[in-house]
Order: C-alpha cells, then structure tokens, then sequence
C-alpha cells in the first residue's frame, strides 16, 4: 500500500469497518424486517463512504455508493419491503464496496479497467429501486433469479476475501479514549515516582514506600496496556453471520448461526492468528456437518441447523467452540479411508477407538482428496487449523457424536507476551526453559551421578525410575566453560517433553520460576536456532530463552542415533555373512523370552519405542474379549504376550508381577504414533548398541540385529531401521 | 548522553569520534540514538563473533556489535561503551560497542575522500570513506554497513577471527 497517504488510509480503516458492521446488520435486518434503526445504521454508513469518496475523488466508490444509499433511502422511506432478494442485493453491493476499498489499499488507486465495471451492479439497484415504485410482480421475479445465480458464485468469493489478510487491519488498533487517558494517568503517575525517588538521594527511610509505589504503578500499567490490546472475540465472530447466510444459500441448507460470550477478550495478535482457523471451522460446520434439511428431516431434528459459536476464558487460555448439530463424523468411514490413504494400517484401524478415530481428521493426508472430505464431513485442511492454532501455542480438539454433531474446540493462550518460566544457569549464564515443557526436576547429587548415569558410546543415559532418558549437557551444546562444580555439588536434571520427545537437560543450578515477558531476537541471533528469544530477569539481566523442540533436535533426541556412532562395532557387524544397513548404530534394549520355540532367545527393542519398563501386578491385566488389556497413567494400554508370560503366572496368584515394557506404538507418524501398548516379557538383559541387518529371507524371516557380536531378533513391530537409515 | 547536532550546514556534518584498539573512527551524530556508557552486556551462546553480546534498551533486546570484532583486533576485557543506532523506520535497532566516545566534530564534506582502493574488501565493506581534518583522517563508519543483518549479508566477518589489518596504517585526532 506504498503510496497511499494518511487520510485514505483511515478512510480505508473506517469504511471497512463500518461494510462488516453492514454485514451483520443486514443479515439481522432479515430476521427483523421492520427495526427502524437498523436500517438507519445502514443508511448511515452507506451515506459516510459516498461522503467521504466525493471528498477524496473516488469517482467510482461514490458512484456504486450512490446507487446504494438510493435503495437504502427508498427503504427507509417505507417504499420497500426487505425480503431476501433485496438483502441479497445489497450484501452483493457491500461486496462491490469492498472489493474497490481492497484495489484502493493495494493500488492507491480504484481501477479504471474494463473489468473494474460497476454499471451490472448500479443497474441491479436501480431495479431493485424500481420493484418498489410499483410496476410489480413481473419485473421482481427475473431479478429474483440472477440474483440466486449470483449469489451461488459469491459465497466461493466471500469466502476467499474473508481468508485472505485483512491489510491495514492487522497493524491497527482502536483505543477507547478513555483507556488511553487511564494510561497516561500511569505514566504521568510513574514519572512522578521516578522523581521522588531521585530527590530521595537513596534515603533509605522512605525508599520501601517508594518501591512499593513503584510497583503498583507498573502493575496497573500493564494491566492497562494489557487491557488495550485485548479485543473482544466479537469482532472476528462478526463476519460469520454473513458467510453462513451465503454458504448455507448455496449448499441449498438451512442454517442458524448463535453467539456467546463474544466480550471474551483476546490479545490483538492471536486474535489475527487465529481469525482464518476459525473462518475454516466454522465454514466445515456448514459445509459439512449440517446435513440437508430432507436428511435432518428423516432424522427428526428440525430443518433448520444451528452452529453455535462460544468463546470463554478458562484457566489462564482462551477456549473457542464452534458446535453444530449436524450428522457428526462418521467414524467408520474416516477409518475406511484413513487405512485406503495408507495412514494407519488395518490393525491399527481395528483397535481405534471413535475418539481416536476423530483425530485423524488432522492428519495431514486427510485433506486432500475431495472424496475423502466429501464423505468423511469434516477435514478440509483441518490440518492447517491446526497448525495455525498450534503456531501461536495454542491446541484443536475434537469431539463428535454421529447423528448428533460435532464440536471443535480450540485453544489459545491470553496472551503470547508474558509466559511462566523456570530459570536455571549453566556455564555462568542464566537461560528460561518455558514451564509448559516442563516435566520434573531431578537434583541428582555428585555420589549417585556415578551409578545413574549410564553411558553408551559418546551419549549418556540417566536412569530415571528404571526409564532411559537421554541426557543433554546444556553447557556442552552451547559451547560454554562449565563450572566444574558438578564434581562436587552434583548437577540439576530438568526433564523436558516437548512433541512426544523427552530428555533430560543437564544444568548447574536452579533459580526461581519466574513470570517472564518475552522479547523477539534479531534475525542474526534467531539463526542460531536455540533461542525463541529473550528476557529481561528480576534482577535486571538478559536471559536467552531456550527452544526446548531444537535443543532436543540439535542433541539428536528423536534421531536417537546420531550421538551413539561406534564404528569399530558396525565394521565388525560389515563382515558377517549379513550386511549392516547402516554405518551408523543405535542402543536396543536386549530382553529373552520365547518367541518362536521353546529355546531362550535374546530379542531386541530399538530403546527409542521403549518408554518406560514396568513391573506390573496380574491383579492389575484385565481382560476384554481374550485380549488383556492395562491401565496405565489414565491410558488404555494392550498387552502383547507372545512368550506366553501371563498365560504362566496367571496359576501363580494375583500378586505375582511380569515385566512390561511400554512401548510407543508402532508405524505411523505424528499423531497416530502417540499411542502406546504394553510388551510382556520374561527377563530384560541390557541397553546395548547394535547395528540393523538387512532383512535376508534364506536366513531368517525376522529382523535381525548385530549386538555385542551376538545376533539379536528385532521385533517386527518396532524396526526402528525407518529413523536409522535416516540419518545414516 | 544525548549527542544533538550542531549548527549542520549543506556542507558541514556532525561527527562523533570514537575509538577501538588506538584507532579513531566517526559515525554521524544523525544516527546515534543514545550513546549508553558502559552498559551490561550479555553474552550470547554460539552468536557469530562479531555479536559482542544483547543488551536491554527500553523494553527491547537489543543486539550489540563489537567494533573490534568486525575490524579484527584483539579482544579486550577493559573499558567498553556501548552506543544505540537508529536506522531506517522499518530496520532494527542495534548497539555498537567501541573502546571510547570521544565528543562531536564537524567536518566539511569536500574534505571527504572515498575508500582507497588498494584497501582490504572487509573494512571496505565497513567505512564509507576518509575525512582529512587538520589533525589527520578520520574514518567515517557507515552504520547501515554495521547492521548485523548486513554483516551476516557480507559473510566477511564469519566466526573466524581475521588478524588486524595493517594496511589503515595509525592515524590520530587531535579533539
């Protein structure tokens, strides 16, 4: 928008609000034909842009405008009566408005191309003006028809238009004055604490006082500048009255849009952020969750549907819904293509619950292909909604009920500004490690650092209640000196979680958790890739604050291998009869059971599946329909048993325990993988490094892996040679 | 310390001196936004050598660059001081750090000499030229040129240090 000047600029501003403030108005105007100042309203606002436009040359703007105001005056006058096909007129003028409003911000100018033609439109208003005039029911009737056709193309634009970035929108912001003046008051406040604390030439009788002062002040200030760039959710729900009305007109459905708690007030930013995920679901309710009204009909639901949009705040997050009352998610059918798209395999699909079921509208894969999201009712993109929404730290969930309907619920901070962190040191420096990441902290003291730490290759493992998790020296990956205190003091363990990954991040001390406001990076320092940013601590220094996903990625947590490299073992592993698919190698945990014969064999897990060992009571397996199951965590876990464990101890009393290795769930990616199970097995043996062979049938059916020079079977389930040969 | 031009003609321009490693060098008071004394500076794990740290600056984290850095002298643990620059409305805001701030000077502009061309490419890709003042030259650093986003552009000053050059030979201010 380079050369336009202030003034349009604000005119811009103010007329597209007041075209939105229209929308909603003429879509009310509908429900209630005769609400004088409604129409008033309109009137107004079409009569400010002709105003304005005469005032700044716009020829074209305020001739569509005056074709506009001259409709409107003759309904205000009582000449003519709203009915759908004048709305519709109208919302198509609104639409006219705004589209030169959009050429003039990008442009500067309103178009003088043959295609910039508005003379379709004046004439439709002119028409319209006419039916009123009384000559008719014969001429209402042909302009009653283009207008349905025109409306069945303009939902498609509408809805492009309302994705597409707002412009000006997004950089400005409307104060109410008195905000302004009750920030001024603080700041007026703050200077004149700043100056009795200079002339208090550090007395310390009245500095406590002072301090205190000082900090009420702040507080209110932020508060108040808090307050200013929140916004009610109403203004991002305002558009949907409108795009509901068009969307529902053209899939031929009838369908009611409802508001609550539309004052809930949300930061400016994610606001924007979350403004096109939102246009997304609230447009797949229509699109696809409300069904026709002949279906809802045979249903016994009345024909017409309802989306209900709800906004409240709960527990520090802002909670949006969006409800309908529509055919819900098929859940059979999402499985069907879900296993046709190759996104989980037909076991896996068997297992699901309907809740499981339902996630995988987000996966990627689902998206695409028209047929899928034709049947499936909901998935246009969901994936996009939900990284959008997961951008701005923020989570999408779904819950449906076939027949009744679905509800989509997202989630986003208050505010992106201010977040809770724990702040630790390491090599002299102090770093935020943000507390939603945060799992538990371990002090591990110097004497037992010796008999938890456990070492394969260069990487170090921390035995944490019999889990192996990974550990990664904070100081070493930054490059700094450390203290060298460790040998004495013993060291701090943050345990992180972030993306399904954990580790152990190795620091030198605590400090307090703080509430830390957070403070973007130059681009040369975002590079280094570490820091999502920075912060100024209570004690008046800069604190780096650290990305918990990259550190993680950068010490090789989810490519697991990448630090274990020992290539004296894989050359050996080399010259066997069976080649090593990779020159790297990666730590298994080694266990024996009884798999394929009555012999002892030594198996093999890739330690990055295992996420805990258990020991597991038999009171504990219940059983559903022969397959035992375990409850774990709040988690539904099944049991694989193929060395027949349990069938053996289940003679040997409720207390006797078997050995469960929980397991990350096998294939898949992203979400699906999520889910875990539990692996019963006689005797775990080690955590050893070994090499993957590559399959040879004339050998040995099963994936075999080199350890400790003594070959090992892999369970099928769990290759881990996907993630190796990655990185080899 | 806020540094306000003096009496700036058509062809008068206000410089402020500064000093790194015995080297006098002048940057236009009409892009120093404040000069801060010797500030805190904080360290930034792996950031290129020539980030001599962040510093807070009104509410924002302002990113410093170390004038011995970029010009290859040695590091130095004594007295730093440490200056905010103000670009173009959409750049971002950025420190220098230089041993010492001398005090403004006002110079003519004929007395202006572009780089010489026998100079090594990266102080080329730093000074916008010589004044000759009565006393000697002095270098006028360009600050659109010391933005670390340019300095990342140039790929000059890695995070290898270069030894100093020598080809600027001594040059002394009499202030």
């Amino acid at each position: 928008m380079g050369d336009v000047d202030e003034l349009t600029k604000e005119f811009l501003a103010e007329s597209l609000e007041g075209l939105d403030r229209m929308d909603r108005c003429l879509t009310d105007l509908e429900q209630r034909p005769h609400d004088k100042d409604l129409l008033g309203e309109i009137f107004r606002s079409v009569h400010t842009i002709k105003g304005t436009t005469g005032f700044l040359g716009f020829e074209r703007l305020e001739r569509l405008a005056h074709a506009g105001e001259t409709l409107l005056g003759s309904l205000r006058d009582g000449r003519l009566t709203v009915n759908p096909e004048l709305v519709g007129g109208l919302l198509q003028l609104l639409d006219g408005l705004r589209a030169i409003l959009r050429l003039i911000d990008l442009t500067g100018k309103e178009g003088s191309r043959a295609t910039d033609d508005d003379s379709e439109l004046i004439a439709l208003m002119e028409h319209l003006n006419r039916a009123g005039d009384g000559d008719g029911e014969s001429s209402a009737q042909p302009v009653g028809r283009s207008l349905v056709a025109a409306s069945e193309e303009k939902p498609v634009a509408a809805g492009g238009s309302a994705v597409a970035p707002g412009g000006a929108s997004e950089k400005t912001l409307r104060i109410d004055v008195e905000v302004l003046n009750r920030m001024m008051n603080l700041v007026g406040e703050l200077v004149l604490t700043r100056n009795q604390i200079i002339q208090s030439n550090g007395d310390s009788a009245t500095f406590p006082q002072l301090a205190r002062r000082l900090d009420s002040v702040t507080a209110d200030l932020r508060e108040t500048v808090m307050q200013a760039r929140m916004q009610p959710v109403g203004h991002v729900f305002g558009k949907f009255p409108r795009m509901v009305r068009d969307l529902a007109l053209s899939c031929g459905k009838s369908v009611r849009i409802e508001f609550s708690g539309q004052q809930t007030g949300l930061d400016k930013s994610l606001l924007e952020a979350i403004k096109d995920p939102l246009t997304h679901a609230v447009r797949n309710a229509v699109d696809h969750g409300i069904e026709e009204p002949r279906t809802r009909a045979l249903a016994g639901k009345p024909a017409e549907g309802t989306v209900h949009l709800r906004a409240y705040q709960h527990n520090g997050s802002v909670v949006i819904e969006v409800e309908d009352d529509g055919g819900g998610i098929p859940t059979a059918r999402v499985l069907e293509k879900a296993v046709e798209r190759g996104l989980v395999t037909q076991e896996q699909a068997a297992e699901m619950t309907e809740r499981e079921a339902q996630q995988l509208i987000f996966q990627p894969g689902f998206s695409t292909a028209a047929k899928v999201t034709h049947i499936s009712g909901r998935g246009v993109g969901m994936d996009v909604v939900v990284a959008n929404v997961e951008k701005v730290g923020g989570t999408v969930e779904v819950e449906s009920h076939e027949g009744k309907g679905t509800l989509l619920r997202l989630r986003v901070p208050l505010t992106l500004a201010i977040v809770r962190a724990l702040v630790v040191r390491s090599g002299g420096q102090s770093f935020c490690l943000p507390q939603s990441s945060l799992a538990e902290l371990v002090y591990v003291p110097w004497r037992e650092a010796a008999t938890q730490v456990e070492w394969i290759g260069d990487a170090e493992l921390f035995r944490l209640r019999d889990q192996l998790l990974p550990m990664v020296r904070l100081d070493r990956m930054l490059g700094l000196e450390s203290e060298g205190t460790r040998q004495t003091h013993g060291f701090y363990l943050v345990v992180l979680e972030i993306d399904g990954c954990r580790y152990g991040l190795v620091v030198d001390d605590l400090m307090a958790p703080e509430e830390i406001v957070v403070k973007p990076l130059s681009p040369v320092l975002r590079e280094i890739g570490l820091f999502s940013g920075a912060t100024m601590l209570g004690s008046g220094s800069l604190a780096m604050i650290l990305d918990i996903a990259t550190v993680g990625v950068r010490a090789g947590v989810r490519s697991l291998s990448a630090e274990a490299v020992m290539p004296d073992q894989s050359a050996k592993a080399a010259s066997g009869p069976v080649a090593a698919t990779s020159s790297s190698s990666s730590p298994f945990l080694i266990f024996e059971d009884h798999w394929s014969g009555e012999r002892m064999e030594r198996l093999a897990l890739p330690l990055s599946v295992v996420v805990r060992i258990e020991s597991v009571a038999m009171k504990d397996v219940e059983y559903v329909g022969g397959r035992p199951l375990l409850q774990y965590r709040g988690e539904l876990l099944p049991l694989e048993d193929r060395g027949g464990v349990l069938r053996e101890l289940a003679g040997m009393g409720a207390d006797a325990t078997a050995t469960v290795l929980i397991c990350q769930g096998p294939g898949g990616a992203g979400r699906v993988a999520a889910r875990r199970m539990g692996m019963v097995v006689r005797r775990v043996v080690e955590v050893a490094n070994g090499d993957l062979m590559e399959s040879n049938a004339e050998i040995c059916a099963e994936r075999l892996a080199m350890v400790n020079e003594r070959l090992t079977v892999v369970h099928e389930a769990f290759p881990g040679g996907e993630r190796l040969r990655d990185v080899a | 310390m806020k540094i306000v031009g003096i009496a700036e003609g058509e062809d008068v321009m206000s410089m402020c001196s500064l000093m790194s490693g015995g080297r006098l060098f002048g940057i236009d008071t009409r892009t120093i936004r404040e000069v801060l004394g010797h500030a805190q500076m904080n360290r930034v794990p792996l950031a290129p050598a020539y980030v001599g740290g962040v510093i807070a600056y009104r509410g924002e984290v302002v990113t410093a660059v170390s004038l011995r850095a970029v010009l290859g002298q040695e590091k130095t643990d004594g007295h730093s001081c440490v200056l905010v620059l103000d670009g173009d409305e959409n750049e971002e805001r950025f420190g220098l750090i230089v041993d010492s701030v001398g005090g403004v000077v006002m110079v003519e502009r004929r007395t202006m000499s572009a780089n010489p061309s026998t100079l090594d490419e990266a102080s080329k890709a730093l000074f916008s030229g010589a004044f000759r003042t009565p006393d000697g030259l002095l270098v006028q650093l360009d600050p659109e040129r010391l933005r670390p986003s340019r300095i990342a552009e140039t790929g000059l000053f890695g995070r290898a240090q270069r030894p100093p050059s020598k080809s600027e030979g001594e040059m002394r201010c009499g202030l």
